[in-house]
């Protein structure tokens, strides 16, 4: 096919949407849609069996994407291109990232003067060193890549340190959810793969979403492959010296290192493909917040990552709704 | 003394960089369409397609951002490499012939470290700021061992010349007796360029950091930009440790492009392999290990230079 998936809405060309957002998680996916540069396509699925030819049509869609799409002359399931359009519409807001801006966007009712843009000046507070440093509010999710879809994180950070938390999960109901031990390592394999992309090797998420494809395909009889995978990435020092230092206190009944947990995700898959799989003791998504507390942010997208089939579990495969064509 | 090359070898030197900055580009792609079980040939064309893509996209701005900031950035990473170029002698000859060129060389990386952390800066994003940070703190851990690793051919040469210290090396390139400084210098390129493994300003784990917001043809700038400056510190580390335009039949500038192309070829190879060092480790291996061993190589070779002459 050769769709990859775009890191921010910036890069982004097509907004796909997997089943059937609630209300909250749709005027995010608004807003992630109002960031997003023309040429762009919209479009809905919400049956699995249409997907691939609602790809194609995004495909055709792209390559003629210069001559606007406006009108109703758009089919089931595309959204045309004026309607989510606000009138200023070119000054998106960078000052969140992506995401959600419902911070900014009710907040235009008193002093005016501290908020330049309509945004509000940042707050001052001591850090973790007792320095005076700006208090910096960043929601984390729920479109965002390699991120748990429908896990929201709204972040306060002291330069790039997390110092408090919230957490809230957003509802959607997913399209062709099954739940056998193929889906569920299916699963547990995305989770891995999100950890080694974010982790910088593109060449094994690569590798990890082609053993998780035919994993769905039902492709593999036994948990053999997907082990010696973990094995052979386990052995890699590189890898193991740079995840070292990057622990979480209350994951997994105690501190637990991520390299540790990577390789659990390949052992889980392995266990559930061999059907000899025990339910895991996961931290919920309530204990998230305390989790990473004086996390980086970077350490903080690595561990929801890890942990994402455990925070998410009935919403993982419907992640990653922003995609990007390069084709 | 080497002159000059006349004004008008400009097109081709800006040509051969663009050529093979795209080649490189490609080299990188197709090796990510084999890993994901695609065609290499549609890998290798992706710089193309990726390029037409960006160029009709419609620019993009952010609340409040530092327009003027931000787009002298996006502007300033392919002239960059394009100074850098002009000071690597093709052969015999550079566009600028300076005897100052190593010099200019290691002042036009530390501008770098302003364009990369203006891009994070000005786009008035979290996702900006921290990647541009995160850019600061790489600098610190590779900019040292850089600066002495530059220090290894000068000292060894007798000349702050480009074309003098490729002339020295007249049968014995300098990476033989001073591969550390080789390979600090290496990563050092990879650290301005902000490639893999140095790329933690740009990871995916900021959601792309001091990439996050750019589109269109801001971040085609940044895109081609990276690659051009992994291929002209390529082309430096030639005249520097590979013995400049020196090989059999070929003309000079014939090797110093076919050593550009092998050494930017594996320095994206060995970007593949190895995951995103994350500032803190970052700077632990660099002042804890390499800078030691980066000075330790420059005073051997200060010890042979003071005994042979």
């Amino acid at each position: 096919m050769g769709w990859c998936i775009a890191e921010s809405a910036a890069d982004a060309d097509v907004l796909a949407v997997l089943g059937a957002p609630d209300e909250a998680f749709a005027s995010v996916v608004d807003h992630v849609w109002a960031q997003m540069s023309e040429p762009r396509v919209r479009v809905h699925v919400q049956a699995g069996s249409e997907a691939t030819a609602l790809l194609d049509e995004v495909r055709e869609r792209l390559r003629l994407g210069a001559r606007r799409l406006t009108g109703p002359d758009v089919r089931r399931g595309f959204t045309p291109s004026a309607d989510a359009m606000a009138p200023e519409h070119d000054d998106q807001d960078g000052a969140a990232a992506h995401g959600d801006h419902h911070d900014h966007d009710g907040g235009h009712d008193h002093s005016s003067m501290m908020m330049p843009d309509g945004i509000p000046l940042a707050e001052g507070a001591e850090d973790r060193d007792g320095l005076e440093m700006d208090e910096l509010h960043l929601p984390l999710g729920p479109v965002l890549a390699h991120w748990p879809a429908g896990v929201v994180l709204r972040v306060t950070l002291h330069g790039d340190v997390v110092v408090d938390a919230e957490v809230e999960q957003l509802a959607a109901s997913g399209i062709g959810r099954r739940d056998d031990p193929a889906v569920r390592a299916a699963r547990l394999l995305d989770a891995a793969g999100s950890v080694l992309a974010l982790a910088g090797l593109p060449a094994e998420f690569a590798r990890v979403r082609r053993l998780r494809d035919r994993c769905l395909d039902g492709e593999l009889h036994d948990g053999h492959e997907v082990a010696q995978f973990g094995d052979r990435l386990g052995r890699r020092r590189v890898l193991r010296w740079v995840l070292s230092g990057l622990i979480a206190e209350g994951s997994h009944g105690g501190s637990e290192e991520l390299h540790a947990r990577l390789t659990a995700l390949f052992e889980q898959a392995r266990a559930e493909l061999d059907g000899d799989a025990v339910p895991p003791v996961a931290p919920a998504v309530q204990a998230l917040p305390a989790l990473v507390r004086g996390m980086e942010l970077a350490e903080v997208r690595l561990w929801v990552a890890a942990l994402g089939p455990d925070l998410a579990p009935g919403l993982a495969d419907q992640e990653m709704p922003a995609e990007a064509a390069h084709g | 003394m080497a002159d000059s090359l006349p004004l008008v070898y400009v097109v081709p030197v800006m040509v051969g960089l663009a050529v093979v900055s795209l080649s490189v580009a490609g080299l990188s792609s197709a090796l990510e369409a084999r890993d994901r079980g695609l065609s290499v040939g549609s890998g290798l064309t992706l710089p193309l397609r990726e390029t037409a893509r960006l160029m009709r996209q419609r620019p993009r701005r952010t609340v409040s951002a530092d327009r003027l900031l931000w787009r002298s950035a996006s502007s300033a990473v392919i002239p960059l490499a394009v100074l850098i170029v002009a000071f690597v002698p093709l052969g015999a000859h550079a566009l600028v012939d300076h005897p100052l060129g190593l010099v200019w060389i290691n002042a036009l990386d530390v501008v770098a470290w302003a364009v990369m952390w203006l891009l994070g800066w000005g786009v008035n994003s979290v996702t900006g700021l921290v990647g541009g940070y995160r850019f600061l703190a790489l600098a610190l851990g590779y900019e040292l061992p850089l600066m002495f690793a530059l220090t290894a051919p000068a000292i060894a040469a007798g000349s702050l010349n480009l074309a003098e210290i490729s002339a020295t090396q007249d049968g014995l390139w300098f990476v033989v007796w001073t591969p550390v400084a080789f390979v600090a210098y290496c990563w050092g390129v990879l650290g301005f360029s902000v490639r893999p493994p140095m790329d933690p300003g740009a990871g995916s784990d900021v959601n792309g950091g001091i990439l996050a917001e750019l589109a269109a043809v801001d971040r085609l700038l940044v895109l081609a930009g990276r690659y051009a400056l992994l291929v002209a510190g390529s082309a430096a580390a030639v005249p520097l440790f590979l013995g400049g335009g020196a090989g059999p039949l070929l003309p000079g500038w014939g090797w110093v492009l076919i050593k550009t192309i092998l050494v930017s070829g594996l320095l994206v190879l060995a970007g593949r392999r190895l995951p995103t060092l994350r500032p803190d480790k970052l700077l632990e291996l660099g002042w804890v290990v390499v800078l030691p061993l980066v000075v330790a190589q420059d005073l051997v070779v200060s010890v042979i230079a003071v005994a042979t002459n």
